[in-house]
């Protein structure tokens, strides 16, 4: 509790925050030789600071390899950490045994992204959404487990007699249904959504985004969800945070970081996006970004965007920014922005 | 079950080989009722004077006599059931092993991973033969013995299949999903790992079936193998029918047409079974058959002579 | 690829001292030692001898863990002791019995693929056809014959019928070729035919999954006609599992046939083993079982290798 700097964690108005992450660093070692030296490190996740507050959700959005799925993992605990802290509930979730993490999982939950591969394809739904509460005896008798799968069930949208028949007869929709119902079973508090809409179609993203909502407001849920579609981390998000190679570059309210983007990066991802309006899509300016991206292995000395930042400087290349508060809880990573 | 139907609709001789040891379960099970000789103080003979008839010429002895007078039949069945507890227990025992230590190597790695794969390397690298007969010469002969030297090493040695399986499993979603959920990695590896490489156990368990009886029949050839007086089809080839070729050569040809005969059911036994367990192999797209392709041919030729038809009249 | 090799290497030492391990501790459990025959043998033969004289020349009187390091370090430095009972080095013995089997491992290699791997092809190019099912049940019937049943039949009749039998003492390949194969012919065909069967399977299975590619389609649909694809194509991309299959099963076959060499009585490892096994001729049994472990081991190796240089799909691990 102490160890989280108060002026590096950007949070608002002091709600209570879940989960509050300070400077965490994931970085997998690279080796190489018979004896398996390390020569490196690939620098998934390179001091990342957030707070989620309770019942809302925090959206972290990027490009592939920007690290979001990795601190995803990190979060629950299924990564070693590298350094930093993540404080659950106010407990640090570091020096936790083995045997009380695996009680933890009844608390911190995930959905993935396949639908495919998630569901054991032996496993009729029933058991499906019944195996959490069958490994943590929650509750016990069979017509109690019973009547709770059909509650789940009922509860993302599928109607009960589905309980007694396989994956593959379910689309990918459904069976996204099937893992949140799976997930909820248990009765969690906190869900890392980890782009669990982006493998479906666009009407059905729509659907399981609503049905998370819904559920967070009925339930009281706080969800991370990481994503790399923008309208839809737009749409589910109280918050959202930008990753580019392992670093945050901007983190605010939704609503401000799509009307008013400060970072050269978020500005560039924001203009990429598709308006649904055609005339105003075709008039506006895009922002096409050049160079190419870093290796992870090796970011640059200074900024990690300025290979492919259109307003680069010297003092760009040479020192990293301080991630720091423009007003009204905006924090930027840019010497550009914020002077520092 | 559909598996079932699909065997004897599909691959018939599949079916018929099932039926065959199925028979010959039977008649391990019901020996002492079936045998038209009983065993009486470890011996089938009602007198001396029978010895050595020939098959098919006494209603009494349908398959011959041996040079004691003892009945070829009920000592063929006596050996059926011999055979047959061997063939099941052995598949059961090793199958066992194999799914224990390949599972938990597979899921649990790390140094227990490596360790126990060199003992698997070790194993596999000794000559089977020798292993069988050092394990046999330690044990003494008999059925639990042999039981035991016959499971133990093809166990030991046949994990690293299993292992292999268990490795593509065990990283996949669900078995992921499953460590979320706060389950342990013996729940992991029961519930979820087990269950899906089923279909592979189940093939290799049915395609060992017969080498189990091969190898005792050589067991019993080089004079370890059941004790002596226990009915066995090896023994009696390499006792009594190979000495009395010249004189009863039936007592060499219907053990050794036994053996083949069950050896042969459980091979195409388990090839039924594979065929149906395994999608790969059943011709589905991109199976080239001349056969298959005339008849689609031809189908598509009849279809297109109706459809010009009314275009021809029109 | 230098790397895997040294790692693959690297890993067999712990496995052969593994293997010599279990072969020992399984040895030193069979009840029964040398020393009792050899003094029953002595006295029979008139000697006077001193039982304990002769368990502290066999090196018997010393803790089992002691002798088994003594042999070991022996043995890594190359030699591999005397045997207990016949009057030669176990090397001399080794090197004098492991080519025989060697021959008959050769031969029975040979004359299983020549038979697989042609109607292993003929059985995938004319797939659910009637010859297609009689050649593979003819191919699981010789998987389920006994050997030495057959043996036995094979060698009694044509004796009752023709008057023929193949020589039964063994010469050795270079002293005259003509006896050394007519001694071989049988047992190696015998031997085959069981392994054909089961390679036999192996390669249509193999030939019908590469068959089944989209880039033999291809060839299809552009015309080719299906020889020309069988040959061209799918053999060669088809060969590479069986190759891989047949390299593993010579670890096998070298393991001599020991229930053939005794039957046709070829003086080979197999029989060697049986033998020593029998007299608890510990030296004999030690050393054979290295010498032919870390053959196998070498061969698979070998094949490992060579399945990873041939096919450039395959990553190094």
């Amino acid at each position: 509790m102490s160890s989280v700097i108060p002026s590096q964690v950007p949070f608002n108005e002091k709600l209570e925050d879940i989960m509050l992450v300070n400077d965490l660093k994931m970085h997998f070692p690279v080796t190489k030789g018979l004896l398996r030296r390390q020569i490196g490190s690939v620098k998934a996740v390179d001091g990342v600071s957030f707070a989620v507050k309770r019942g809302k959700t925090l959206g972290i959005v990027g490009e592939s390899g920007s690290g979001k799925s990795t601190i995803g993992n990190c979060l629950l605990s299924r990564l070693p950490i590298t350094g930093g802290d993540i404080m659950f509930e106010g407990v640090n979730m570091r020096n936790i045994p083995a045997g009380s993490m695996r009680k933890m999982r009844k608390t911190l939950q995930m959905i993935t992204q396949d639908p495919f591969a998630s569901l054991d394809p032996r496993f009729t739904i029933r058991k499906c959404i019944s195996e959490g509460i069958e490994i943590h005896n929650t509750i016990s008798g069979k017509q109690a487990i019973d009547e709770k799968v059909s509650e789940m069930l009922n509860t993302v949208g599928l109607r009960p007699e589905f309980a007694d028949r396989f994956p593959h007869e379910f689309s990918g929709g459904q069976r996204q249904r099937i893992s949140i119902a799976r997930a909820l079973a248990l009765q969690p508090s906190f869900i890392v959504c980890d782009e669990v809409v982006s493998a479906l179609d666009v009407s059905i993203q729509a659907q399981i985004v609503s049905l998370l909502m819904k559920l967070q407001q009925e339930i009281g849920l706080t969800y991370v969800f990481i994503g790399h579609d923008l309208s839809v981390v737009r749409f589910i998000s109280h918050e959202v945070a930008v990753m580019y190679l392992g670093k945050i570059m901007e983190i605010t309210s939704s609503d401000e970081l799509y009307d008013h983007p400060l970072h050269p990066y978020t500005q560039a991802l924001i203009s990429a996006a598709p308006i649904p309006n055609p005339d105003v899509d075709r008039a506006r300016e895009r922002i096409l970004l050049k160079g190419e991206i870093p290796s992870p292995m090796n970011p640059p000395k200074g900024c990690n965007f300025c290979t492919r930042c259109p307003h680069a400087d010297n003092r760009c290349r040479e020192e990293e920014p301080v991630f720091a508060d423009v007003g009204n809880h905006h924090f930027v990573a840019c010497h550009k922005v914020t002077g520092r | 079950m559909t598996l079932l139907k699909d065997l004897f609709q599909k691959k018939t001789l599949g079916g018929i080989c099932l039926v065959i040891l199925i028979i010959f379960l039977l008649l391990a099970i019901f020996a002492d009722v079936i045998v038209p000789t009983p065993m009486v103080d470890g011996s089938l003979s009602k007198s001396v004077k029978d010895s050595l008839i020939a098959p098919f010429t006494n209603w009494s002895h349908p398959l011959g006599t041996d040079r004691l007078g003892q009945d070829l039949l009920s000592y063929m069945i006596y050996g059926a059931r011999t055979s047959v507890i061997l063939c099941v227990c052995c598949t059961i025992l090793s199958t066992i092993m194999q799914l224990v230590i390949g599972v938990l190597s597979a899921v649990f790695g790390g140094w227990f991973d490596l360790i126990v794969q060199r003992v698997v390397d070790a194993v596999g690298c000794i000559p089977m033969m020798l292993l069988l007969l050092l394990m046999m010469s330690m044990m003494g002969n008999g059925i639990p013995q042999l039981i035991i030297a016959l499971a133990v090493p093809s166990g030991i040695a046949g994990s690293r299949m299993v292992r292999s399986a268990a490795i593509s499993v065990k990283d996949s979603g669900y078995c992921n999903n499953s460590d979320l959920l706060g389950g342990t990695a013996i729940w992991k590896s029961v519930k979820h790992v087990v269950p899906n490489i089923m279909p592979l156990i189940i093939i290799n368990a049915a395609g060992s079936l017969g080498s189990v009886v091969m190898m005792e029949a050589s067991m019993n050839f080089l004079g370890y193998g059941v004790s002596a007086g226990t009915p066995s089809w090896g023994a009696l080839i390499t006792g009594q029918g190979r000495e009395m070729l010249f004189k009863a050569p039936w007592l060499c040809i219907v053990p050794g047409l036994a053996i083949t005969i069950l050896t042969f059911s459980a091979c195409m036994f388990g090839d039924a079974i594979r065929d149906l367990l395994d999608p790969r192999l059943k011709g589905g797209v991109g199976s080239y058959n001349t056969k298959k392709l005339d008849k689609i041919l031809r189908k598509l030729d009849a279809s297109s002579a109706k459809k010009n038809k009314p275009n021809a009249a029109a | 690829m230098g790397k895997y090799v040294l790692k693959r290497v690297l890993l067999l030492i712990p496995t052969i001292f593994l293997v010599c391990l279990i072969v020992f501790a399984l040895m030193r459990a069979v009840p029964g030692d040398a020393v009792d025959s050899i003094v029953t043998r002595m006295t029979q033969s008139g000697q006077t001898v001193d039982a304990d004289a002769v368990r502290h020349k066999l090196g018997l009187d010393v803790p089992a863990a002691q002798q088994f390091f003594n042999w070991l370090a022996d043995a890594v430095r190359g030699n591999l002791g005397d045997s207990f009972f016949q009057f030669d080095t176990v090397s001399n013995i080794i090197a004098r019995q492991l080519p025989v089997s060697l021959e008959l491992g050769i031969l029975t290699l040979i004359f299983a693929n020549l038979i697989s791997i042609p109607l292993g092809l003929f059985c995938a190019a004319k797939q659910d056809s009637i010859p297609d099912y009689t050649v593979r049940i003819i191919a699981v019937i010789f998987m389920a014959i006994p050997v030495f049943w057959l043996a036995t039949l094979v060698l009694f009749y044509p004796a009752q019928w023709w008057d023929y039998s193949p020589p039964v003492q063994y010469v050795s390949f270079f002293e005259d070729p003509l006896t050394n194969l007519q001694m071989f012919l049988i047992p190696s065909i015998l031997g085959a035919l069981a392994q054909a069967g089961m390679q036999l399977r192996i390669v249509r299975t193999m030939v019908l999954d590469t068959m089944r590619q989209d880039y033999i389609r291809t060839a299809y649909a552009k015309g080719v006609n299906q020889t020309h694809v069988m040959f061209q194509h799918a053999f060669r991309n088809s060969m590479i599992p069986v190759i891989t299959v047949i390299g593993f099963s010579v670890g096998a076959l070298i393991g001599g046939n020991v229930v053939l060499e005794n039957i046709f009585n070829i003086p080979g490892i197999g029989q060697l083993l049986v033998t020593a096994l029998g007299q608890r001729d510990y030296p004999v049994v030690q050393g054979s079982v290295l010498v032919m472990s870390i053959f196998v081991m070498i061969v698979n190796l070998i094949v490992d290798i060579a399945y990873k240089w041939i096919d450039p799909r395959i990553k190094y691990d």
